[in-house]
């Protein structure tokens, strides 16, 4: 999941036939390394569960708080304040993605070497001009989504105070992060031979990317948009446990006060919210077939019609966003005011303050040790959640459970069919609520079970991801063409083993991978609720105003982000997904 | 040849072009005046492609010096170079048209380069010169064509439309790639009888072509390509049979074939 290195070298011999096995050995000797590494290196606390007397007393406790989910505190004023903070969720989350996208595109541009780098003879003083606003925006890109929403929380809590505001400005700095990673990406992959055409009617490099680059690597652009949204619908409703507001106050709140009944009727809330916005962007994808996977092609509409449906988006779009605005308009008001009364001396050796790291090695060496955690955390919890969302595919299929007599030729009885409806009914809605649960709302409840420490964290984070690699890894295989399925002329397990899996093994690496940096960078933001690691030093330092020791942390996480980047770039791992 | 004087359009002096320890072009020294009509043959990967666009300023040499329209291409760059780009209509073997955008927005890519940014940005929101596009697309036949998305057209139809932009583009200089190979007889005559008509008011039109029988269209000079190198150059009724199977080895009888 997070290795198999393939060189040229080594694909050239995988292409004689010889060297296959021996790669895929090596690439699962590598994974057994890191893992045993991972075990190694955390402080796991498995108490709870092999011993026969904390296993009691975990399950004790973890009764208790079961048995609030069974009479979850509804009285009128808990129900009516969770329906506002769950408002200000999704207006918080909306907000943050609409300025993350407006802050994302010019860096996007501006981090694009087809835009940037002119081809041919150039002076050199323009070419090393071009490569500096080359570097430069990357670097800025780097740094905003290296650093993950949960921290920009703290540090912007430290200048806008405890408010929703706060969790949109961090939301809408990493969205812009990300975006500004994949557009420019995006931008880049278009294949030079698609464009060279524009560039030879004379067009600037800026109009070659308006009407080339633009529209060509735009075609999945919209579904990452709506994929984002919804995890940052999730992001959203725990960032207020650091401070920005919304469902995840209040689910601090109550945990802090022991409340269990008020916290079941949140992370309820929570579930539907998420939930409702998992299927919601699910519906509006294939409503609007923008699906890179869709198996049926976009249709070309008629130009009036494509004018007017685009209209009727824009509409739709700046409505939602003014009921944002308006939803917001208290916090908004009151960030203002702060604003205006805020000591700026402050806020800029603030700022300043985190571009000066301490130097000493000690706290180096701390950043160093530290970073272990996050990173093992990304592989243990990829890791197990890969492996459990896998062994749910084969239930949850539709292609499997539903479709296999257009590719198998078995009949099925109506008892039969009945069940494998249940069957994949049962394994989607598992899943759903897997990853409508956000990591930290997951580690509110373990840590009833488990008691602090990292080993609810591990678990909490696995568990989230089994449900996010769930979905993508069905999608896969329900997007495998049904008439190559029915070449392999087996039962529906042998189609699956032989017929869906080599098609689609290397797309669930790539996405196993890309979860693994964000299951390491929720490791980083998991440390500041007491999981340890680069999180938990960098909040302490910050809380005692150790403003250079802090700094260190912080340069630590970009730069363990920007190295997990650049090696998974190098293995050609990347893929443009959530 | 047409009524104008033929002036030096293209010079070409020792130009060599490579890409790692590949040749694509071999010391190639050729002078093309203006007006001439010049098919390019010989076999794939003869060195064609690169040179059409080293004339474009698209692809700049390894070594030896390229003159087009009395300006040194490869030394050319930033706005001097789009300029110039702008004398060139280049039609290209395939890709000459970005599926996403509607037709007349591919059609008035000929005019990017005379428009500034904002005006192009602009234009993908209200066409900007829309009349000349419909003019354009009336003059190929295609004027209902206008709001289609590419995919919606034929083979045919999309390489008419990418002359349209060549007629908004207004060059100096027609090149075209292989404009026909993915054409029937009945469509590749009908689209360089455009190309023809295009360039017929004394530009420098130069085709490459994979098929043989189109020589007879009309073009004034035939220089044949092989390994880089040019091999061949005088009037198309020069070719014989013995010359055509030196340059093109095997694959001689694959297009024969193609021709039957």
């Amino acid at each position: 999941m997070s290795s198999n290195p393939s060189s040229s070298g080594v694909t050239q011999k995988l292409a004689t036939g010889e060297e296959a096995p021996k790669t895929t050995q090596r690439a699962m000797w590598l994974l057994l390394a890191l893992v045993a590494l991972s075990v190694w290196a955390l402080p796991l606390d498995l108490t709870s569960v092999t011993s026969w007397s904390e296993f009691q007393a975990a399950w004790t406790r973890f009764g208790d708080f079961v048995s609030a989910f069974a009479a979850p505190d509804l009285s009128q004023s808990m129900l009516t304040r969770c329906a506002s903070l769950a408002a200000e969720t999704v207006a918080v989350a909306l907000l943050g993605v609409a300025i993350g996208l407006v802050l994302a595109y010019p860096l996007a541009v501006a981090a694009c070497r087809a835009v940037v780098i002119a081809a041919g003879p150039t002076p050199l003083v323009r070419r090393w001009l071009a490569r500096l606003l080359l570097e430069l925006a990357r670097f800025v890109l780097d740094v905003m989504r290296g650093v993950p929403d949960f921290v920009w929380a703290v540090l912007l809590a430290n200048i806008t105070g405890v408010s929703p505001v706060t969790g949109l400005l961090a939301i809408a700095i990493s969205v812009a992060g990300i975006f500004g990673k994949v557009l420019s990406e995006q931008w880049d992959n278009v294949d030079g031979a698609r464009y060279v055409a524009l560039r030879s009617t004379g067009a600037s490099r800026l109009q070659v990317f308006l009407y080339g680059l633009q529209p060509l690597g735009s075609r999945t652009t919209l579904s990452f948009v709506l994929m984002r949204t919804e995890c940052a619908i999730r992001n959203a409703s725990v960032i207020g446990v650091v401070g920005g507001g919304g469902l995840g106050t209040g689910l601090w709140d109550e945990y802090t006060d022991a409340n269990w009944r008020g916290v079941a009727t949140i992370l309820l809330t929570l579930l539907l919210v998420t939930a409702s916005a998992d299927v919601l962007a699910n519906f509006v994808r294939r409503r609007l077939r923008i699906d890179a996977n869709h198996p049926r092609a976009p249709l070309a509409l008629h130009k009036h019609a494509a004018t007017r449906r685009r209209r009727q988006v824009g509409a739709g779009i700046g409505l939602v966003l003014l009921a944002c605005v308006w939803w917001l308009w208290v916090p908004l008001q009151n960030t203002w005011q702060e604003l205006n009364r805020i000591d700026w001396s402050y806020v800029e050796q603030y700022t300043f303050g985190l571009f000066q790291p301490s130097w000493s090695a000690e706290i180096w060496w701390a950043v160093a040790r530290e970073s272990v955690v996050p990173l093992a955390i990304g592989v243990l919890a990829t890791l197990a959640g890969g492996i459990l969302a896998v062994v749910m595919v084969y239930p949850a299929s539709l292609a499997m459970q539903l479709d296999s007599p257009r590719f198998t030729g078995e009949r099925v009885t109506p008892v039969a069919r009945s069940l494998r409806i249940v069957s994949l009914l049962v394994a989607r809605a598992i899943a759903l609520v897997m990853r409508g649960i956000p990591e930290v709302a997951w580690l509110v409840m373990l840590a009833v079970f488990f008691r602090s420490g990292i080993t609810p964290c591990v678990v909490a984070v696995a568990l989230h991801t089994a449900g996010v690699l769930h979905r993508v890894f069905t999608e896969a295989v329900d997007d495998v063409p049904y008439g190559q399925l029915e070449r392999v002329r087996g039962s529906r397990p042998a189609v699956f083993l032989y017929g869906a899996l080599p098609r689609i093994w290397a797309n669930w690496r790539t996405y196993g991978f890309f979860q693994f940096e964000v299951n390491m960078r929720i490791g980083i933001a998991l440390g500041i609720v007491g999981a340890g690691g680069l999180g938990l030093f960098f909040n302490n330092n910050l809380e005692y105003r150790q403003h250079a020791d802090a700094a260190a942390f912080l340069w630590g996480m970009i730069v363990l982000t920007v190295l997990v980047d650049r090696v998974s770039r190098w293995l050609q791992l990347t893929r443009n997904r959530c | 040849m047409s009524a104008r004087a033929p002036v030096a359009g293209i010079e070409f002096a020792g130009v060599s072009h490579e890409i790692g320890t590949k040749q694509l072009l071999d010391d190639v020294t050729l002078t093309i005046p203006r007006g001439q009509h010049v098919a390019l043959i010989g076999p794939s990967g003869a060195g064609k492609t690169t040179l059409l666009r080293m004339i474009s300023g698209i692809v700049w040499p390894t070594s030896g010096t390229v003159r087009v329209l009395d300006q040194r291409v490869d030394q050319l760059h930033g706005k001097r170079l789009r300029v110039f780009r702008r004398r060139i209509g280049y039609l290209h073997q395939q890709h000459n048209l970005v599926p996403q955008l509607r037709v007349a927005h591919n059609v008035l890519m000929g005019r990017l380069g005379t428009w500034s940014l904002w005006k192009a940005a602009w234009s993908l929101l209200r066409p900007v010169d829309l009349d000349k596009a419909r003019a354009a697309l009336a003059r190929l036949e295609l004027a209902d064509r206008l709001w289609a998305l590419p995919d919606e057209l034929s083979g045919g139809e999309q390489q008419r439309v990418a002359i349209a932009r060549l007629l908004l583009q207004e060059p100096d200089i027609v090149l075209a790639d292989e404009p026909v190979s993915a054409l029937d007889v009945r469509l590749g005559r009908q689209v360089l009888e455009e190309l023809f008509e295009l360039a017929g008011d004394g530009r420098t039109l130069i085709v490459s072509l994979h098929s043989l029988n189109w020589l007879e269209l009309g073009f004034d000079r035939v220089l044949a390509m092989k390994n880089g190198a040019v091999v061949h150059d005088g009037e198309p009724s020069s070719l014989s049979r013995p010359l055509l199977e030196s340059i093109y080895g095997a694959e001689l009888a694959e297009i024969d074939l193609a021709q039957a």
